[in-house]
């Protein structure tokens, strides 16, 4: 389509306004401002200037912000995507592919030869777009290195961009962990490109020429540059003919010079529809409720003690937090003498030796009597042995602590910090129970004070600020990438920053009670609640969450931390104290400690090559020492940086690895009945429905005859894995089902070298559970129809040949129903053995069947001998509360190896005893008869709900509940399972949900080390005797 | 349930209208429940379990405001009423619902509430010419039949408020005939003639719209659905929206091929699934649409290759089916899958399945999924009108059918 004689196009978008004028075919006019928060102002005033000596030109709108203006000026607004098409088509000859990050949005459009276009963009959450680099980059202290940035891709550590904020948090974690700020911000470029690839391309081949457009792709070259290497490179995996990739001239004016060339065909299309512009009456605004005065209670804010004048020796405590450093120096009454506090930079160490010596300065001369050492916060671990810390307890039991020192009937703490937020229930000054936010830090301070900035208040002027607004916004919970694109959707609406500000704020206890805490009521978690960390220190906060509490619970007491956002360090503080006792404290002093440095190295020489991922490691060596420090590391295989001596301390075994690799290896001594299968070379992917009978399809191979070298069952799952292979099939399922299409993937990739004729992937539709009384024992239907999926994402015909010849069999096999499985079994496998007789199929699937249930009762005998063991030794054993793949690594992280390291068994609920004679050996009654949930379907809800009681009954097992994120099946259970493995002793439980491909490495740490410590409590009242054990 | 209030739904103000007045026909005492909204949901929500999926926090949510408007306290409430409602959004395995339900009015003092959810496989092939069952699918059929003519009228009336306030009348001369236990034929034939009175638009060329999908979300008009079967109208679209006695009749059907079933149950099946058949044509024809129920051997016979009937949930197998039979026979310019978030069945179909299948058959319609979080409208918006925009090209001029390739051929690779 070809440009207009005279036209005016405006593009106003969620940050900027564009506007071009076409004089007799050519661009007359340019500009491009960013509209801070006023879109329609700044729109009129640009249109005014493009409109100069074209007065009667039509006028073209477009822009996710430019309904109010099309509809001031009763034009039809034309949409972006369109516009940039059309635009796209005229600039790029032959564009197949247009990729537009925009500062809210991420889209892709293809464009057929035959001129349709189809666009996937990113739904509701800004997570791989210009926002998410802005945020990030300002969080690094890096705002204006964006353009300048150029770091080789090859050595970047991993981040997330699945979500912006688990990206902002991934990347504190480097910084912290020694990495420079650059390489971080190039890692984070780097994991934007490779999400968009896999969540917007949502597994269809990119063609070339690919068109980079919007902001961050015109104006951050090292994102060009990610994208041109990372889309040759798949080019190349994928045998596609490589194509031009460029970000073309006038780039940002895209949408507006593309509006212009479309005014034409919009005008056709609604006269067609028969309509004028309406957007007024579709859209639906936001439904902002009047501003309530908020239900009076009263918040106690109790005042601190004063410090004593004597001299004697102080307590330190370090608390090393995700956006702040804090110390604290007290007495020996625990008042607080001293404190210092410090943004986090980009060296952790430079910010720790900074407060050290701030608190020296403060204390004069007493900073020589320093009585012990307490560190706690997400760079502990590796501040502890350098400062010589006394004790280094989890961030959640120095906020316990020190609640209770302040208030000491705490029922409650609630702590909310920059980027995390911590639910503790206390009982008898112990933690009963605890919920931490997922992974993510909606709600937490980052967002306020994003917000806050964004709006240009300043954080200590949010409380009187947004006392003044009118009405107040609801705002969705959720993830704070999604309430902030709420946030900028209504102050395109017109609200005033003081009404944002109070929906924010108004939303922060909602995220904290309702998603984080997840209680339907507050009375059953006590009267006192303690309000602590740094957020509190906003009196809009704490107002906030006073009115919600205070709503629901009215007898409640709201008590705030007379140090809210020191209270971790006061907590460190106290714990160090405790430790050291009579002992001398191993302190360094706060004269070596305000001189902290340490050289950090990050390169192919520190990579970690224990396993396929190859984390990237950072090796620190404190200034003055010769001992060296690891970071970065995955999980505990690269914790030292030499290979581990032999005499390495001996460990509980890992149940779940020893189950996984018996699970899928052949050699339980099947006779072979037939030699059909000679021939035949077979691939069974390692995923899903192949955790419940692997051994059953293995054996029964062998046992038709097909050589044992000739099934391949390919590799579990690994980062490396999902980096190299994903992009194929669903991007909208949970993270088991679309690694699934990766494994697939790897096995075609890998045919060259071990080359297969068949893929064997059966739906498993139904399984054998040993749970009696449920309706029935069906698969989740994600798990039976991946399959499915496969042969669409690979390219099968209705016969089910892939490209390249491979025969793909998906029969659906419900493993519970014998003679169902076997008629679906045989007409599928006789599809590639023509010669296979119903006879040898039969006495096949017997063999396999014998293999499988052989493979299961020697894991129940395993899993038994390990309970009784851990009752003998009053040390609790680990039952991981998942899915039967869940026992796959990868799948859970490595849990069940770094429970191992911390000195635990661990072990599926496939471990637990099923008979009732090895169940008496473990002293427990079998819990396998669900009379009471008849209305159960799903096979491993059944699973779940017998597995939790036999944790429930058994005194030395506890349970960690896994469940992988957008599960609905597990979500319908998630309280039963939690209140059953607690059982009658109110044990310890740990649920960690939404599992998906990040590994959040920090975060996961601190709930083990949290869950643990309260097993260890636990374990010191549990009862001396029970049953058979 | 004697002596307690039934409150039904939530299926749609048309169905739980006509259920609650074909019930009232029967003798009970029923009424509709309150339609499900937003602020509903986020209170349910509050209440339950967070990772669950929307719609039963959408239906419990509606109870709650019923509550609180009742002006009654939670226990006088929950001691006088009882809930009759879908145990499910659909063919979902779940089956927790209850489960939720339970948790969420214990919550919020409703424990004593009674709920009977419906078990709809076996109410689809529990119907016979005159039992209790058939009256509730006769009033289901025939609200069906009333949002069918409302959804062909309103995309075309000048005014679409007009034309909803006359199918608010036309449903409640419908409910009239129902309580009173008459065939409700006369008064759909009443009101679709009061529809067609209303001043439509000539010369409009709209793009035709398929709603696959979730059958719950699907069906559901308002917040559930972002209430986007009128929007589409509203935006200038022809819709084909999902309707109950399609889903009920699919669960039928099933329940005929099922190699388990006794021929008891088979035989059962068949009679469901041909009186439902029968329902429809009846009350259609009796409102003067002739639209025949879809060709559910076909629907399976085009799906079988890539989403076959034997995948569990069969919502997922008719949403392929659906979509493929609407690229065969160019009926829609736009299918679009509507599910709720997290929804299972539907997890890996849309850009898994359907997606690519569509991409790769000439011709086919254009395809959009939109997943119903309960928040974010103003982005559903521009979705639609980004996607209408095109399918509107595409009815104005429909692309040529593709030439020298055989449909056996355009279907693989």
């Amino acid at each position: 389509v070809s440009l207009p004689a005279a036209a005016v196009g405006l593009d106003v978008g969620s940050t900027t306004v564009k506007a071009v004028a076409v004089k007799d075919g050519a661009i007359a006019f340019r500009a491009y401002r960013r509209h801070q928060g006023r879109p329609l102002p700044e729109a009129r005033a640009l249109l005014a200037q493009a409109w100069a000596g074209l007065e009667g030109a039509r006028v073209a709108v477009t822009g996710s912000a430019g309904a109010g203006l099309a509809r001031q000026l009763g034009v039809e607004l034309v949409h972006e995507v369109h516009a940039v098409a059309a635009q796209a088509r005229a600039a790029v000859p032959g564009v197949r592919t247009v990729i537009e990050l925009g500062g809210q949005d991420a889209k892709m459009i293809h464009l057929d030869e035959r001129g349709g276009i189809t666009t996937e963009m990113n739904e509701r959450c800004a997570a791989g777009t210009g926002v998410v680099i802005d945020r990030c980059a300002h969080r690094l202290g890096l705002p204006d290195a964006l353009a300048s940035l150029g770091v080789d891709g090859a050595a970047l550590p991993t981040v997330s961009a699945r979500c912006g904020v688990f990206a902002e948090t991934d990347l504190v974690g480097l910084v912290k962990a020694g990495h420079r700020a650059e390489v971080a911000l190039a890692a984070l470029l780097e994991a934007i490109v490779r999400q968009n690839l896999i969540g917007l391309s949502r597994g269809r081949p990119l063609l070339g020429p690919v068109c980079l457009l919007g902001g961050p792709n015109a104006f951050i070259p090292a994102l060009a540059a990610s994208w041109q290497r990372q889309l040759q490179s798949r080019w190349r995996e994928r045998g596609v003919e490589a194509a031009a990739v460029v970000v073309p001239e006038d780039a940002a004016l895209f949408a507006a010079l593309g509006a212009v060339r479309l005014l034409d065909e919009v005008e056709r299309v609604q006269t067609a529809r028969g309509r004028k512009t309406q957007l007024d009456r579709c859209a639906a605004p936001l439904a902002p409720t009047p501003a309530r005065v908020p239900a009076a209670m009263t918040v106690e804010r109790p005042a601190a003690p004063d410090p004593s004048p004597l001299d004697g020796p102080l307590q330190l405590g370090l608390d090393a937090g995700s956006t702040t450093v804090k110390a604290v120096a007290l007495d020996r009454a625990g008042a607080v003498v001293a404190r210092a506090y410090r943004k986090s930079g980009d060296d952790v160490f430079a910010d720790t030796a900074a407060v050290m010596a701030e608190l020296a300065q403060t204390l004069g001369a007493r900073a020589a009597a320093v009585g012990s050492l307490g560190v706690t916060g997400y760079a502990a671990d590796l501040l502890g042995p350098l400062l010589g810390a006394d004790a280094a307890p989890v961030e959640t039991l120095a906020h316990a602590r020190s609640a209770l020192r302040f208030v000491p009937g705490a029922d409650v703490v609630c702590d909310v910090g920059g980027q995390d937020i911590k639910v503790l229930m206390l009982e008898g000054g112990h933690v009963r129970d605890f919920r931490l936010s997922h992974q993510c830090a909606a709600g937490a301070g980052a967002l306020l004070e994003a917000t806050a900035a964004a709006l240009g208040v300043p954080l200590d002027l949010v409380a009187e600020v947004t006392s003044r607004a009118e009405r107040v916004p609801h705002f969705s919970l959720g993830c704070a990438v999604f309430l902030d694109t709420e946030r900028v959707t209504a102050q395109r609406d017109g609200m005033q920053p003081s009404e944002l500000l109070a929906g924010i704020t108004a939303a922060l206890p909602r995220i904290v009670w309702e998603n984080v805490a997840a209680v339907p009521s507050l009375e059953a978690l006590g009267r006192v609640f303690v309000l602590s960390g740094g957020v509190q220190r906003n009196a809009a906060a704490v107002r906030a969450q006073a009115a919600y509490i205070a709503e629901r619970h009215p007898s409640a007491r709201v008590v705030v931390h007379p140090f809210p956002g020191e209270a971790g360090a006061i907590g460190a503080a106290l714990a160090g104290a405790a430790a050291v006792c009579e002992r001398r404290t191993a302190f360094v002093g706060l004269e070596a400690a305000s001189r902290l440095a340490c050289t950090a190295v990050s390169d192919e020489s520190t990579r970690c090559r224990r396993c396929p991922s190859h984390c990237s490691r950072t090796l620190l060596t404190p200034v003055g020492s010769t001992r060296t420090l690891v970071t970065g590391h995955g999980c505990e295989r690269g914790e030292q940086f030499e290979e581990p001596p032999n005499a390495a301390p001996p460990r509980p075994r890992d149940l779940v690895r020893l189950e996984v690799s018996r699970l899928f290896r052949a050699g339980y001594g099947v006779k072979v009945v037939s030699d059909v299968g000679r021939d035949l070379r077979i691939a069974i992917p390692r995923v899903l429905g192949q955790y419940r009978a692997a051994a059953l399809f293995i054996h029964y191979f062998e046992s038709l005859g097909v050589p044992r070298g000739q099934i391949r069952t390919g590799e579990f799952t690994s980062e490396a894995l999902w980096r190299q292979f994903a992009g194929h099939g669903t991007t909208d399922a949970c993270f088991p089902a679309k690694v699934a299409q990766a494994h697939v993937a790897a096995l075609l990739a890998q045919r060259s070298t071990t080359p297969f004729d068949v893929l064997f992937f059966p739906r498993v539709t139904h399984a054998v559970t040993g749970v009696k009384g449920c309706n029935d024992t069906a698969a989740c239907p994600v798990v039976a129809s991946t399959p499915l999926v496969t042969r669409v994402a690979f390219g099968a015909g209705a016969d089910g040949v892939l490209e390249g010849g491979v025969r793909l069999l998906t029969p659906a096999l419900p493993l519970s129903r014998k003679r169902e499985l076997s008629a679906a079994l045989y007409e599928s496998v006789r599809s590639v053995l023509p010669g296979l007789t119903l006879e040898a199929h039969e006495a096949a699937l017997t063999e396999g069947r014998s293999a499988q249930r052989r493979s299961e009762h020697l894991l129940e005998q395993v899993g038994a001998k390990a309970i009784r063991e851990a009752a003998r030794t009053r040390h609790c054993a680990v039952v991981m509360l998942g899915r039967p793949y869940h026992a796959d690594p990868g799948l859970q992280h490595e849990l069940s190896s770094t429970l191992s390291s911390m000195g635990r068994t661990a072990l599926t609920l496939r471990a637990l005893p099923h008979s009732d004679e090895l169940l008496a050996s473990i002293g427990c009654t079998s819990p396998y008869q669900l009379d009471d949930l008849p209305f159960l379907t799903n096979s491993g809800d059944g699973e779940r709900v017998v597995a939790a009681r036999i944790v429930g009954q058994h005194p030395f097992l506890v349970g960690i509940e896994l469940s992988s994120f957008k599960c609905g099946q597990d979500a319908a259970l998630y309280g039963v399972v939690a209140a059953e493995a607690r059982g009658r002793l109110g044990k310890p439980f740990l649920a960690l949900h939404d599992l998906d491909e990040t590994r959040p490495v920090a975060s996961l740490r601190l709930r083990l080390r949290t869950f643990l410590d309260a097993v260890e409590d636990y374990e010191a009242r549990a009862p001396r005797t029970h049953g058979a054990a | 349930v004697s002596g307690r209030t039934l409150l039904v739904g939530p299926l749609g103000p048309a169905h739980d209208a006509l259920l609650a007045a074909a019930l009232r026909g029967a003798g009970l005492d029923a009424e509709p429940l309150h339609s499900p909204t937003d602020a509903g949901l986020q209170q349910a929500r509050a209440l339950g379990n967070h990772g669950q999926c929307n719609p039963p926090h959408y239906a419990a949510g509606a109870v709650l405001a019923h509550a609180r408007a009742s002006g009654l306290t939670p226990h006088d409430f929950a001691e006088s009423h009882a809930w009759l409602t879908v145990g499910s959004c659909g063919p979902c395995r779940l089956a927790a619902f209850p489960v939720e339900w339970r948790r969420i009015f214990s919550a919020a003092g409703l424990g004593a509430l009674e709920v009977l959810p419906l078990e709809q496989a076996a109410f689809a092939t529990g119907l016979s010419e005159r039992g209790p069952a058939d009256v509730a699918a006769t009033a289901l059929a025939a609200a069906d039949v009333l949002e069918t003519l409302g959804h062909a009228a309103r995309p075309h009336a000048v005014d679409a408020a007009a034309l909803d306030r006359t199918l608010e009348r036309g449903i409640a001369h419908v409910a009239a005939a129902l309580e009173k236990g008459e065939s409700p034929v006369t008064a759909l034939r009443e009101a679709a003639r009061a529809l067609d009175a209303v001043p439509r638009a000539a010369g409009r060329r709209l793009p035709r719209v398929l709603l696959v999908g979730e059958p719950w979300t699907a069906l559901v008009p308002g917040a559930p659905s972002y209430d986007v079967a009128r929007r589409l109208a509203r935006l200038g679209a022809e819709v084909h929206a999902a309707r109950a006695i399609e889903w009920l009749r699919y669960l039928a059907w099933q329940g005929t091929r099922s190699g388990r079933a006794s021929s008891t149950s088979r035989t059962a099946s068949w009679r469901g699934y041909r009186r439902l058949g029968a329902l429809w044509s009846r009350l259609a024809r009796g409102a003067g649409h002739r639209e025949r129920l879809e060709d559910l051997d076909r629907l399976c016979a085009l799906a079988a290759p890539w989403y076959p009937d034997d995948a569990l949930g069969g919502s997922g197998h008719l949403e392929v089916a659906r979509a493929l039979a609407a690229a065969a026979d160019r009926s829609a310019e736009l299918v679009i899958s509507i599910k709720p978030f997290g929804c299972l069945p539907s997890s890996c179909i849309s850009d898994g399945v359907l997606a690519p299948l569509l991409r790769r058959t000439p011709g086919a319609p254009a395809y959009l999924t939109l997943e119903t979080t309960g928040d974010s409208h103003a982005t559903v918006e521009s979705r639609l009108e980004m996607a209408l925009h095109a399918a509107t090209l595409r009815a104005i001029d429909p692309p040529a059918p593709a030439r020298g390739v055989k449909r056996s051929e355009a279907w693989s690779r």
